[in-house]
């Protein structure tokens, strides 16, 4: 995966994440480099973009051409770690592991090892549950740019 | 996944971001985690970007910039002499991510998302649908009696109507505020839109049907075999 000037968006998914029964914002300009273009709560571009990143703080992941990404490589994009058993620094309660699901359904293997496909609603979470969400309308824009 | 950090540009950037990205999401956790229901929480687009700031404008058609510019200006104003007001303006069940079905219902979505952004106290709030208003901590409702939703115009309509409705809005508490100057539809950014179909789409129709003419073939043939494209890299 490597960082160009321009990357063309082929579709989107939405990340939520959650961390001892609290929401952890996924911020704009995760696989944007710096220096960052900012207006408001949106990052409207960088030095270079990777064909995974975000522009808003919404959760909304733009995934650009070619084989499928992970939230593994989301996550190493983003700098946070995400294993069986910590996600984005925060550690599982004992006995406890950090859980996934795609489209309200659970993800049984590695979490960093989730896909992100085309318009999969992906749940990440440590600490109490939280029912996640199964569906998510996504914007046409995130497809036209 | 091992050995990622280095196709970044430069590990000062990576860093600088790394330190960017953590710093935000712990604010917004911190922020968040005051007053939150979780269960709820991250559901929509609009929860997310009234973090940062005080308009949620909708997806498609795109507001053009200057009529964004009066309603930041008219929020700004408003929260000089006034309140801090946040608006969040809702076109379609696309800006509503996880709870579409808020769509067509603003009072109800204005109770949910009030929740989603107020943390150490009520967050005043306006939420604009075609369906009509929705207050949060702010009022009274009858301030908007007589500023009906234009729903005709798309995004702009709704964002003209938020705009005159914040100024109502202040008006009926006593803080009147500038009208700000709202771009008229036919100035926003789509104008070029109508000049290239009149002239653009026709003109290039006749350039091409001439070429075909004097090349002897015909200008569309159904039985041609598709274009082939390079697969995507």
């Amino acid at each position: 995966m490597s960082c160009r000037a321009s990357s063309p968006v082929v579709s989107a998914a939405h990340v939520e994440v959650f961390a001892q029964d609290r929401v952890v914002a996924v911020p704009a300009g995760i696989g944007v480099a710096p220096p960052l273009r900012r207006d408001g709560a949106y990052v409207r571009g960088g030095s270079c973009v990777y064909p995974l990143h975000t522009l808003e703080p919404t959760g909304l992941v733009l995934l650009g051409p070619g084989s499928t990404r992970t939230l593994g490589e989301f996550f190493e994009l983003w700098g946070q770690p995400l294993g069986p058993r910590v996600l984005a620094g925060f550690p599982a309660p004992r006995g406890g592991h950090v859980a996934v699901y795609i489209d309200g359904v659970a993800w049984r293997a590695d979490p960093g090892a989730a896909p992100l496909s085309p318009h999969a609603q992906v749940t990440v979470e440590v600490g109490p549950r939280v029912p996640p969400h199964a569906n998510y309308v996504f914007p046409s824009l995130a497809l036209a740019q | 996944m091992t050995g990622f950090a280095h196709r970044r540009p430069s590990s000062r950037d990576a860093r600088s971001s790394i330190r960017g990205g953590l710093a935000f999401a712990l604010l917004a956790l911190l922020l968040l985690g005051a007053n939150a229901s979780p269960a709820l929480a991250d559901a929509d687009p609009a929860s997310d970007v009234l973090l940062a700031q005080s308009a949620f404008f909708p997806y498609q058609p795109p507001v053009p910039p200057k009529l964004e510019a009066a309603m930041n200006s008219a929020l700004g104003a408003a929260a000089r002499v006034w309140l801090p007001l946040k608006v969040a303006i809702i076109g379609s069940r696309e800006d509503l991510g996880a709870v579409p079905e808020f769509f067509g219902h603003p009072q109800p979505y204005a109770n949910f998302l009030d929740r989603e952004i107020s943390f150490n106290h009520p967050q005043p709030l306006l939420v604009v649908m075609a369906a009509g208003y929705g207050l949060a901590a702010v009022g009274p409702g009858s301030a908007l009696a007589g500023v009906p939703v234009d729903a005709s115009h798309g995004s702009y309509g709704l964002t003209r109507s938020a705009i005159l409705a914040v100024l109502a809005l202040a008006r009926a508490a006593g803080h009147p505020i500038a009208t700000p100057a709202i771009p008229s539809s036919s100035a926003s950014s789509h104008a070029s839109f109508p000049v290239a179909l009149l002239f653009g789409i026709p003109a290039a129709v006749l350039i091409l049907a001439g070429i075909a003419i004097m090349r002897g073939g015909k200008p569309h043939d159904p039985h041609a075999p598709p274009p082939v494209h390079p697969p995507p890299a």
